[in-house]
Parts: structure tokens; C-alpha cells; sequence
């Protein structure tokens, strides 16, 4: 797990800085030209991050962020384990199994997601504090990057699990964000108020799904991304 | 030790790529494999390290079948295309990460298979500031430090210079002398010459001629 981990950061900060630099400056601004007017610290963070958007009722600042915050998230995930088949078969998968490395791989990509909501929170709740509001609750804060980690990693695991499909499929990869957009406009854009089961559901079955497809067409995916 | 390819096929779309292969590879031998950019050399490498299942055919590995969608070969080792590291680690670093996955070997059979590479000036150096033949040999260490059965190298001697090469060979030729069973594929016939004890030639997926050098 520590060469995957590693491997993981060392990747990131190489090849993904800019995005993920990017990424925080969009927090940041949002952070910034939020609702100053928001009732409370919890409902300006959700109105800055997209977290509690409503498609009835929404700014479009809310919309560009929850759009942002998924998208961002959702491309890293598909690119932090597919970078493994692309780059690393002859160094990793001749050392370990991929269903091991599968399991492996998302304990370290979970860890690896909370790390990085938590840098995202702690840079809104630095400027919320400084500009706008006295200090908040911080136990209030850490269920708020709890929810949103468990939130954006079930999500993650979903698209990978389109991925996965169409990839044994063969069919274009790119069908997989718009099966993700589809499913997203069913499903809860509210984070904070998706119950904790819906979400933990929903992350074990695209987690089984996708263990069973690796273990029963390792092969197949290997090929299909380092043809 | 013995790795068995059986009437081997794969095809990529409606694109036979490896056409009908079988080759009977034995410990204690060096099996060169020639051909041109595209002939399907990378592609059997990567049939027999188990990264694609074949069309049809079989791979047995001292007669274990790992041909299967979910089966790979045990104790096998690669280096295939072009070696990738992290490039913020050194190239001991490197190593030590790779083998904490498996947990078979320490810091001391990593010092001493980049001590036999040469490496011994680079041990402190950062991946990304090595040449193109030290990234190499760094690629030909992290096949070699875990003493694995079969050795398997794609264009191992690309970018290295003489003095590295006649190094590697030697290496090879003692690694051979253990009985592994040890497989270079590569486009200039010259570097075979000097190794392989069998030298097979592929084009356009087939096997066209088979030369016993030794």
C-alpha cells in the first residue's frame, strides 16, 4: 500500500498540480463572492462549494461549483487507477494480483480523497473565518468533509465502475461521464442532505461491482488501456 | 523450469497480431526474440508475462495454465517498453518502495544488485536526473533484485552505453548459469548474438525462422 500511496502523490503533484491548483483557486474565489447573507457558516460553505445545490432553486456560482467539485474529483479518481494499467504493469502487476491491488489502491485512494477535502475545507474555512464569520463548530466541520468525502467517493467509484464497464465492453470510454450525468440528474445534488445510508449503499455496490469486474477481466482492462 | 506457448494467437479486432506461436522455453537459457517495430515482439512479451489473455493458445508456466482472464505468471519479472519510476525518489528509493510490495528482499540485495549494475554513484541521485541509460539499468535492477524465475527484457540496451551493456551481459549470462529462464526481445540483432543460446524471429505475428546459435 506505501508504493501506491506514494506512487499516488508523486503522480499528482507531477502531472495533476495545475488542475488541482486550479481547482483550490476556484475554491478560494468562490469562497470569496459567496452569499455573505447565508444564515449561517454551514449553508455559505455549501453555497460556495455547490454542496447543497437545488436544481429548482439555484445561483449559478452554486451550479459552476457542485459541476466543478465533481468533475475535478471524478477525473482524478479515473486517472489515478488507470494510470496504474497505463504506466506500471511490468513494475506492479507481476509483484501483486490486480484484485489485491484493487483493494489496496482504494484504501489509499480513500485516505488520499479525505486528504484532499480536507485541504479544500480548511482553505474555506480559513477565508470564511477571516472575512466573514467568527470561528465555527469544529465538529460540525469535520461530519461537513465527512459527508462530502464519502459524497464525491461514491460518485467516484460509480464512474469508475461505467468506465470499467464500457471498457469490457469496448465501447468509447466517454459514454461513461454521460451515464454519469444521466444518473446525476436522479440522484440527491444536496450532499449534506443525502442520508449516510443512500450513500454508503451506493458506494459498496459500485465497490463490489467494480472488484468483480477487475478480478473476472483484469486482462481485458489491461489491454483496452495499454494497447 | 519450463514455459510453454502453444499454438498462440491474439488478435486485436479483426488484426491478428501473434499468429499460431509455440515455443518451448527452458531454465538455464537465454531466448532472443527479433523482429521489426511493430512485428508483434512487444505483444507475445506481454502475452507471456500474463498483462493479455490470447485469442487461443495457451501459456503454462511449469505446466500451470495462465492464460485465463484472472491468472498471472508466479515469480516473473519485466521490463518492458520504457522503465517508469517516481521521479522525486532516488533510484534506491525506488527500489526499496517496489519491494515492500512483495516484502521478499531488503536493503542489502538492493544495494547489491545496483552495486553489480554499476550504479553505485547514482544510488543517491534522483530518477529524473539519470540518463536514458541509467533509467535502464534501473529497469534491468528491479527485474533482477527479487531473483525471479523468468527474466523477461524488452530493448534492454537501449540508450545503454558499451562498457553498461558488456556489464548487463555478464550479469545475464550469470543469471542464466543459475537456470532461469531468460527472454530478451529487441530490433538490432547484434546484441542477441552475444547471449541467446536459441534466437527466434518474428514477423507479422509468426514465427518465421529459428536460429540455434549455440
Amino acid at each position: 500500500m506505501k508504493y501506491l500511496f506514494v506512487s499516488d502523490i508523486e503522480y499528482l503533484i507531477h502531472k495533476r498540480k495545475k488542475i488541482i491548483l486550479i481547482f483550490m483557486f476556484m475554491v478560494g474565489m468562490s469562497t470569496l463572492l459567496g452569499d455573505v447573507s447565508s444564515s449561517s457558516f454551514q449553508s455559505f460553505i455549501g453555497a460556495a462549494l455547490g454542496t447543497t445545490l437545488d436544481l429548482r432553486e439555484y445561483g449559478i456560482l452554486e451550479l459552476l461549483m457542485y459541476l466543478l467539485n465533481v468533475s475535478i474529483f471524478l477525473f482524478i479518481m479515473v486517472d489515478i487507477y488507470i494510470k496504474d494499467f497505463c504506466y506500471n504493469l511490468d513494475n506492479l502487476f507481476l509483484r501483486t494480483n490486480p484484485v489485491r491491488w484493487f483493494l489496496k489502491k482504494s484504501i489509499s485512494f480513500i485516505l488520499f480523497m479525505f486528504m484532499l477535502k480536507l485541504l479544500e475545507y480548511a482553505l474555506v474555512f480559513i477565508l470564511a473565518n477571516i472575512v466573514y464569520f467568527g470561528p465555527s463548530n469544529i465538529y460540525e466541520f469535520m461530519h461537513l468533509i465527512l459527508k462530502d468525502t464519502g459524497y464525491i467517493v461514491f460518485l467516484q467509484f460509480l464512474i469508475l465502475t461505467f468506465y470499467l464497464i464500457l471498457n469490457v465492453l469496448d465501447c468509447n470510454y466517454n459514454y461513461s461521464v454521460i451515464l454519469l450525468i444521466v444518473f446525476l440528474l436522479f440522484f440527491d445534488k444536496n450532499i449534506w442532505q443525502c442520508s449516510e445510508y443512500k450513500i454508503l449503499f451506493g458506494w459498496m455496490i459500485a465497490f463490489m461491482l467494480d472488484n468483480l469486474l477487475i478480478k473476472w477481466k483484469a486482462k481485458r482492462i489491461i489491454e483496452m488501456n495499454w494497447r | 523450469m519450463k514455459l510453454d506457448l502453444i499454438n498462440l494467437s491474439k488478435k486485436f479486432g479483426n488484426h491478428k497480431v501473434i499468429d499460431d506461436v509455440s515455443i518451448e522455453f527452458k531454465g538455464g537459457k537465454i531466448y532472443g526474440l527479433v523482429g521489426r517495430n511493430g512485428s508483434g515482439k512487444s505483444v507475445l512479451l506481454k502475452l507471456i508475462c500474463g498483462f493479455y489473455a490470447p485469442t487461443s493458445g495457451k501459456i503454462l508456466l511449469n505446466g500451470v495454465d495462465f492464460s485465463s482472464e484472472n491468472s498471472f505468471p508466479k515469480n516473473t519479472r519485466a521490463l518492458i517498453e520504457k522503465p517508469n519510476f517516481l521521479p522525486d525518489l532516488t533510484g534506491y528509493e525506488n527500489l526499496l518502495l517496489l519491494a515492500s510490495i512483495q516484502n521478499k528482499i531488503g536493503k542489502d540485495e538492493i544495494l547489491n544488485v545496483m552495486m553489480k549494475l554499476n550504479m553505485v554513484q547514482e544510488i543517491d541521485k534522483k530518477f529524473s536526473k539519470y540518463s536514458l541509460g541509467t533509467k535502464q539499468k534501473l529497469g534491468i535492477a528491479q527485474v533482477l533484485m527479487e531473483d525471479p524465475d523468468v527474466m523477461i527484457f524488452d530493448e534492454p540496451f537501449n540508450g545503454v552505453e558499451k562498457e553498461t551493456a558488456k556489464d548487463v551481459r555478464n550479469i545475464l549470462l550469470e543469471e542464466k548459469k543459475k537456470g532461469k529462464i531468460i527472454i530478451i526481445a529487441t530490433h538490432i540483432k547484434d546484441d542477441i548474438d552475444l547471449l541467446a543460446d536459441t534466437v527466434y524471429e518474428i514477423e507479422d505475428g509468426k514465427l518465421k525462422k529459428i536460429s540455434i546459435q549455440k
